[in-house]
């Protein structure tokens, strides 16, 4: 197969096999799970523990100290809801790209001595958070339209968060090719994942933003995705439909690209890892 | 109906003195590694049905082989058909993930070999009878034992029904009984008519297991045929290489160097009944003589014992002076004798074998000093079954 043709054909490929081991992955994803909550008694509680407290620190330095001030659909000041509204999201992506590139080298002995498909291995550590985070990003979608306001555009999160996916594998997928062949890129996602939150505006609103930051900050692939969240979540609209073109752009160029490298080197990952 | 067919197939290495000139290649679009062929341009066609053992040296190229063939390495070059659902076993515990118990082991080994949910459901408790593990099927992989990986790991891949089966050497592991058990439902695959593929060191196993045998060295198809003939072939070989054997029982002597035994072998050979070396039997239920060359360093009283080993390891046979109820022999200081054995009619099965003689103390229990011959081989004119050992015999039929 030529590499115009391969092109076209990885991500479906690729998105196939998704389909085709969907049993096996939901298991390993289940596994994973439970693997991190099995053997310690405080199980479930250390898990969120981390990210709890760190909002907690947020929010009361945002909030409380700098005196944040954002306002929402139906309240005056929306500043603590605004925070978590984009700080969850950030952190299903965070945790995808880190594990996600990781992957492979972490499950090096399956993969030599194995036939496996490696692709689930990217697509299990995406999925992860999805359940974890998720669950809290649910949580804020149901306050929002029980106690706040009901919002038809609540309801489009999980095309939102679909595009996400899309974006955060395809991502990964470039990410964790280069890390077989370089290990030290590894570090570089490290320091992205900790730093990268604040190239987007999560503990800030995009409008407080010098005006040239504003206009570069269309050129952040991850800002349409949290973007996204905070307008649904918080401000009752979709938001500007440039950002949402920007979103589909982006997640269908990653992932488009992400696979294509994927897939033409995978059988080579064996022999480097 | 053609199972597997390679044709052309290579598998070349880069080997790299260091990541830095991984690097060096990219950037300057120049090579700076050298080429490692672990295989080279194999060629070969396996017929359904057929059961095929694939045997060679440590390091001649039947893993990567085997790997290829189950589609977790990439081959450099050729082209591979491959028709029917394959389940391979290549490595101990490969496919595990050691934090979860066997269940969810089963599970996952057998949804990535193709099977649903509700055929698994339905084998699930087959695999586990089969491996013997009801007791700790809920425990985490990583507390089993070698032999219990191999088991379930064994008991997955025979489960699910596969057209091919692979298996790497895995069958090694685990106690006497369970190999047994091993071999019996590998039988009954192939008589069922699947392919199997099956490499070993065990020339036994192979002989008795396949009918057909490719040989592989240094990547390269030496032979291929009927088992029998590639393993004799092979054999021969290894024995001729073998000479060079005598420097593992050199090794043997330096260990006993460390606290000087008070007498030592000096050598160890096989001989006729007219006295003249050997090192081939060509007839069966001839009598030979098992020949060593002793020195006491100091005075003192021993037996002696001689065995017999398959190459390996097997024990076929052994006796000491103290089993045959003989008293302990005096040694005085410098003295040389020459021990032998004479046994009538010899009757162990085509094959090679090593002897090994040795010096115990006055009661037959510490071993002062033993050694082997140079590895024997048993190769008859005509044909004497296969096993341990060969009858003179007689059929009726009445």
């Amino acid at each position: 197969m030529n590499n115009a043709k391969l092109f076209l054909k990885a991500p479906f490929i690729i998105l196939q096999n998704l389909v085709h081991h969907r049993h096996l992955l939901m298991r390993m994803v289940w596994q994973e799970i439970r693997g991190r909550f099995a053997g310690s008694f405080g199980g479930l509680v250390w898990h969120f523990l981390q990210p709890l407290l760190m909002v907690t620190v947020y929010l009361f330095v945002f909030v409380e100290v700098f005196k944040l001030r954002v306002e929402g659909a139906g309240a005056e000041n929306f500043s603590a809801f605004y925070i978590m509204a984009g700080l969850f999201p950030w952190l299903i992506f965070a945790e995808g790209l880190s594990r996600g590139s990781q992957c492979l080298h972490e499950n090096a002995n399956l993969i030599q001595k194995t036939a496996f498909p490696t692709e689930l291995l990217v697509f299990k550590a995406v999925l992860t958070p999805y359940i974890s985070f998720g669950m809290i990003v649910a949580g804020l979608a149901a306050y929002r339209l029980i106690f706040i306001q009901f919002s038809w555009h609540v309801l489009a999160l999980p095309l939102v968060a679909l595009l996400q996916f899309l974006f955060t594998c395809g991502l990964v997928f470039l990410c964790a090719t280069l890390a077989v062949y370089f290990k030290d890129i590894l570090q570089l996602i490290n320091i992205f994942v900790s730093f990268g939150m604040y190239l987007v505006p999560i503990l800030f609103p995009v409008s407080m933003l010098p005006e040239l930051a504003q206009k570069l900050m269309y050129l952040n692939p991850t800002y349409p995705m949290i973007y996204t969240y905070q307008r649904m979540l918080v401000f009752d609209s979709l938001g500007e439909p440039i950002v949402l073109y920007l979103l589909l752009g982006w997640s269908l160029l990653f992932f488009v690209l992400g696979s294509f490298i994927f897939y033409k080197l995978k059988d080579e990952f064996a022999d480097w890892l | 109906m053609i199972a597997i067919r390679a044709e052309n197939i290579s598998k070349h290495y880069r080997i790299y003195a260091s990541p830095m000139e991984r690097l060096k290649e990219i950037v300057l679009r120049r090579p700076f590694h050298k080429v490692f062929p672990a295989l080279d341009e194999i060629n070969f066609e396996i017929l359904r049905g057929e059961a095929v053992g694939i045997i060679g040296e440590n390091g001649a190229g039947k893993s990567t082989l085997l790997k290829i063939l189950s589609r977790t390495l990439k081959p450099t070059s050729g082209n591979l058909e491959i028709n029917g659902r394959c389940a391979a076993l290549l490595e101990l515990g490969a496919g595990f993930n050691p934090e979860l118990n066997g269940e969810e082991n089963i599970y996952l080994n057998a949804y990535l070999l193709g099977l649903t949910k509700n055929e698994i459901d339905e084998r699930k408790k087959d695999i586990i009878a089969f491996s013997e593990l009801q007791d700790f099927i809920s425990q985490p992989v990583k507390t089993y034992s070698s032999g219990m990986y191999v088991r379930l790991a064994f008991s997955i891949a025979t489960s699910v029904n596969p057209d091919i089966l692979i298996i790497d050497e895995a069958l090694a592991v685990g106690d006497q009984r369970f190999q047994k058990k091993c071999v019996d439902r590998m039988v009954s695959f192939r008589e069922n008519g699947k392919t199997i593929l099956f490499c070993s060191h065990s020339m036994y196993l192979v002989q008795t297991l396949c009918k057909r045998a490719i040989w592989i060295d240094k990547g390269r198809i030496k032979m291929t045929g009927e088992a029998d003939d590639v393993t004799r072939a092979y054999e021969d070989w290894s024995m001729e290489k073998g000479k060079q054997y005598e420097t593992e029982s050199q090794n043997l002597l330096k260990r006993f160097e460390d606290t000087p035994p008070p007498c030592r072998v000096l050598s160890i050979k096989l001989e006729d009944q007219n006295g003249h070396e050997l090192s081939k039997i060509t007839r069966a239920f001839d009598t030979i003589r098992l020949v060593m060359e002793i020195q006491a360093i100091h005075d003192a009283d021993v037996h002696f014992g001689f065995a017999i080993f398959r190459t390996d390891e097997l024990l076929c046979f052994c006796s000491l002076t103290t089993f045959d109820g003989l008293p302990p022999i005096h040694l005085k200081e410098g003295e040389k004798c020459l021990i032998s054995l004479a046994l009538d009619g010899v009757s162990l099965v085509d094959g090679t074998y090593k002897v090994m003689g040795g010096i115990a103390d006055e009661h037959g229990l510490h071993v002062h000093h033993a050694s082997y011959s140079a590895p024997f081989l048993v190769r008859y004119r005509e044909k004497h079954g296969i096993g341990v050992v060969t009858w003179p015999r007689k059929w009726s039929f009445d």
